[in-house]
């Protein structure tokens, strides 16, 4: 007999928290579940243990005024929010997530958002040079940078306080985001990030956007370039020859199909460097490896998308190896010109239409 | 069909970024700040990772946002150390550098004990082949080799690079193109200060000693001498310290120590460093056996490298950051940034200049075959020098503008004191 948490009692929402979200203040970050995860879930009694022990791992100062029920309840959320998409989490598993909390943190972000003074003390007194310190590295060196960044960190101290009415005129604190799963700290830099990302391209999305997704890449700079030279210079492009283009179509689909073949690290790694030209060392660093390390992954997958490329192309399309190597000889050169030239024309009137959203992909990103 | 070519690999290259920005997806919303946090933590479980690294794939907003926390984690979470040290990569790697690195002091150390016994050169002026190519007196190559004013000695290959056109003369004495007795090395000041000798086999070194050196002569190119730029060569001003020899390449028959007029080029004064190039051009070691030797110092640098070089003599002038440089004897480029950029000053299609010396950055003097001697004052013109006699000059040493002393092929010196128009002969 399996031992099954307590099936959520109602999926009635245990607050408000998701009307804010609607309201896209975008201040606020986005849920990716907005609904699901704010159902309610009530601990089952063999995890009582293992609360207990994350009650006393956050060993929340008195002056706090943090209730074991409130923590309780902050960590039922958690777990909703993570095991959301499972029917019935685990309870071995849910206890592994309890025990790898950061449970003084989430004492902490929970008494400040309580509005608790003394809370509050502290994290301005731990935190708050931090806040701007990491704002400032988040901005980086542009002119301007102090008081950007200063604006930064202000405008997410303000959130964190609460200073912002929700749309049910209820006090809400960014703390309510933040459930222990990372440090505060590092989850301060992701919100700051968060903030600085946004603002960034919603300065940038003025410009007509040209990526069919709607979001203003380093790909369509390059793109909106490429046309600009395209245009200017119609005698480097050969005449629309159909065969080409069908070449390309292919080449198309064919890099789509091997992309999706590869492991997500592979295709973060290619993302890293090619659509967002990142030097080795930046990508080591974001994804805990060596710089010698990223080249030579970077090597076999790029090898590994050719050699899946030729494949796909062979068994999809039936293609002798003589098509398969013409159709690579039409990638070189003019390539992304052509390209944009022949395959942009249906995507156009979609980046059109999307021209005045904010970049965004995600339908419950804010703005 | 692996990627040899690398227009395919642009092509590829252009495909992937075009692929990459064109997400098929990403049509799941972007993950909380909470779960970027957790992934930056590395404390997502293997699921979520890959889970969330396949939207950070087709996510350039996501991207964006991880580079942003990575530059606020302060000291940027490295690869720790203790990893790096594991990876069998490097492992692999260790013991051939190891090895590598034992060879080479062990070659060093060989080769510095065969020029032991040899004179120490003080060439000033290098000439090597030229080959337009920039891996010319530059800091960084003479940072490498420490070497002790031995090993210096072992840099034959600062020594000329034959120049591949020219069909060495049988005799030494006749000049070919880059016959040089001097010796050219340019010790530059702040270049040249901690490397003591140009890598004798590295390219990148001094282009000027290169050259084929004579088998029994040493050319070479000392910087590190300070020590070693005796003061024998007797700088004819305070300016020559170091390079005030020249040198002068003789055919083995003579095997004579003549002692030049004044280098070609300055050592540096802080360091005295000379930057020795053998004589230059010396087309196969067969054919040549020279002997540099330079005045008091009388050291003979014997040349091992047959190997070709780019044939360009180097000019030092006091000014570290000045270098002039001869380049085939037909023309003269300058560089005011210790050798980075050079710009041409002075070319004739017909000259062979062998020498120079630059008393100042602003003023050199240049001499060549058949009587050729230039001079500027101002780096930018030229100025034909009448000649004393219209014989082949090999060194010259000037101390300023307007005196300078210019060597004859067959060892005679000339001397002026007003730029040039009067020549008297020196003792």
């Amino acid at each position: 007999m399996n031992p099954r948490p307590a099936q959520p009692l109602a999926t009635a929402h245990s607050r408000a928290a998701s009307a804010p979200l609607a309201t896209a203040q975008q201040d606020f970050p986005a849920s990716s579940e907005p609904q699901a995860a704010d159902r309610a879930l009530r601990f089952p009694a063999q995890l009582v243990e293992a609360v207990e022990r994350c009650w006393r791992k956050a060993a929340a100062p008195a002056e706090w005024n943090l209730t074991r029920q409130e923590f309780q309840a902050a960590l039922e959320r958690g777990v909703a929010r993570r095991f959301a998409a499972a029917a019935a989490p685990d309870a071995k598993k849910i206890e592994a997530h309890l025990d790898a909390l950061h449970a003084r943190d989430l004492a902490l972000a929970l008494a400040c958002a309580n509005g608790c003074a003394a809370a509050w003390d502290f994290f301005m007194a731990q935190y708050r040079p931090e806040l701007y310190r990491a704002a400032r590295a988040i901005v980086g060196a542009a002119p301007g940078g102090d008081a950007a960044s200063r604006e930064l960190a202000d405008s997410l101290y303000a959130d964190l306080y609460g200073l912002r009415e929700s749309a049910a005129g209820r006090r809400k604190s960014l703390f309510e985001y933040f459930h222990g799963r990372s440090k505060l700290t590092t989850w301060l830099h992701a919100v700051l990030s968060q903030r600085h990302v946004d603002e960034i391209r919603r300065t940038r999305a003025s410009r007509p956007l040209e990526n069919e997704s709607g979001e203003v890449t380093a790909e369509a700079e390059i793109s909106a370039a490429a046309a600009a030279t395209n245009v200017s210079s119609p005698a480097s492009s050969p005449a629309p020859d159909p065969a080409r283009t069908g070449y390309l179509a292919a080449l198309q689909s064919a890099l789509a199909a091997a992309l999706g073949a590869l492991e997500p690290r592979d295709r973060l790694r290619l993302a890293y460097y090619y659509a967002d030209d990142r030097t080795l060392a930046e990508i080591g660093r974001l994804l805990g490896e060596h710089e010698a390390t990223v080249s030579r992954k970077l090597e076999r997958t790029r090898r590994d998308v050719r050699s899946l490329v030729e494949q796909w192309l062979r068994d999809s399309k039936k293609w002798t190896a003589a098509q398969v190597q013409e159709c690579l000889e039409c990638a070189r050169g003019e390539w992304p010109f052509d390209l944009t030239s022949h395959l942009r024309p249906p995507n156009a009137a979609d980046t059109g239409a999307s021209a005045s959203s904010m970049g965004s992909t995600a339908a419950g990103r804010k703005i | 069909m692996a990627a040899q070519d690398p227009n395919r690999d642009r092509a590829s290259a252009e495909l992937l970024r075009r692929a990459l920005a064109s997400p098929d997806g990403a049509a799941e919303p972007c993950p909380d700040p909470e779960i970027l946090a957790a992934y930056a933590e590395r404390s997502l479980d293997a699921s979520e990772t890959a889970h969330y690294e396949l939207h950070f794939a087709q996510c350039a907003t996501c991207r964006d946002q991880l580079a942003a926390m990575a530059r606020a984690a302060a000291p940027a979470p490295r690869p720790p150390r203790i990893s790096w040290i594991w990876n069998w990569g490097w492992i692999a790697l260790a013991p051939v550098t190891a090895v590598l690195l034992i060879a080479a002091v062990f070659i060093a150390r060989q080769s510095r004990e065969k020029t032991a016994s040899l004179a120490h050169v003080q060439p000033l002026v290098a000439m090597s082949r030229d080959n337009q190519t920039a891996t010319y007196a530059r800091n960084a190559p003479f940072a490498a080799p420490p070497s002790s004013p031995q090993s210096a000695q072992s840099e034959p290959m600062l020594a000329l690079p034959p120049r591949a056109a020219h069909t060495p003369p049988p005799e030494r004495t006749s000049t070919p193109r880059n016959e040089p007795a001097l010796a050219g090395g340019v010790a530059t000041g702040a270049g040249f200060a901690p490397a003591p000798a140009p890598a004798p086999a590295d390219d990148k070194k001094l282009d000027s000693s290169s050259g084929q050196l004579p088998l029994t002569a040493r050319n070479y190119t000392d910087l590190s001498q300070p020590q070693n730029a005796p003061a024998a060569p007797a700088p004819k001003a305070e300016k020559l310290r170091a390079s005030s020899e020249t040198v002068t390449v003789e055919s083995d028959a003579a095997g004579a120590n003549t002692e030049a007029a004044a280098p070609g080029s300055l050592a540096d004064n802080s360091r005295g460093r000379v930057a020795a190039a053998a004589p230059s051009a010396l087309k196969s070691p067969a054919n040549y056996s020279a002997i540099v030797s330079i005045g008091q110092v009388n050291q003979s640098v014997a040349v091992e490298s047959a190997v070709d070089r780019p044939v360009r003599s180097l000019v030092q002038s006091p000014d570290p950051q000045v270098l002039w440089r001869i380049s085939s004897g037909r023309y003269v480029e300058r560089s005011t940034d210790a050798g980075a950029t050079w710009h041409v000053q002075w070319t004739n299609a017909t000259a062979n200049v062998v020498a120079g010396s630059a008393p100042s950055a602003d003023t050199c003097w240049l001499v060549g075959s058949g009587g050729i001697v230039l001079r500027t004052t101002d780096a930018m013109k030229w100025h034909t020098v009448t000649p004393p006699e219209a014989v082949d000059f090999t060194a010259v040493s000037a101390s300023d503008a307007r005196s300078a002393t210019i060597t004859t092929k067959d060892g005679r010196q000339f001397k002026t004191r007003d730029g040039g128009k009067h020549w008297t002969p020196a003792p």
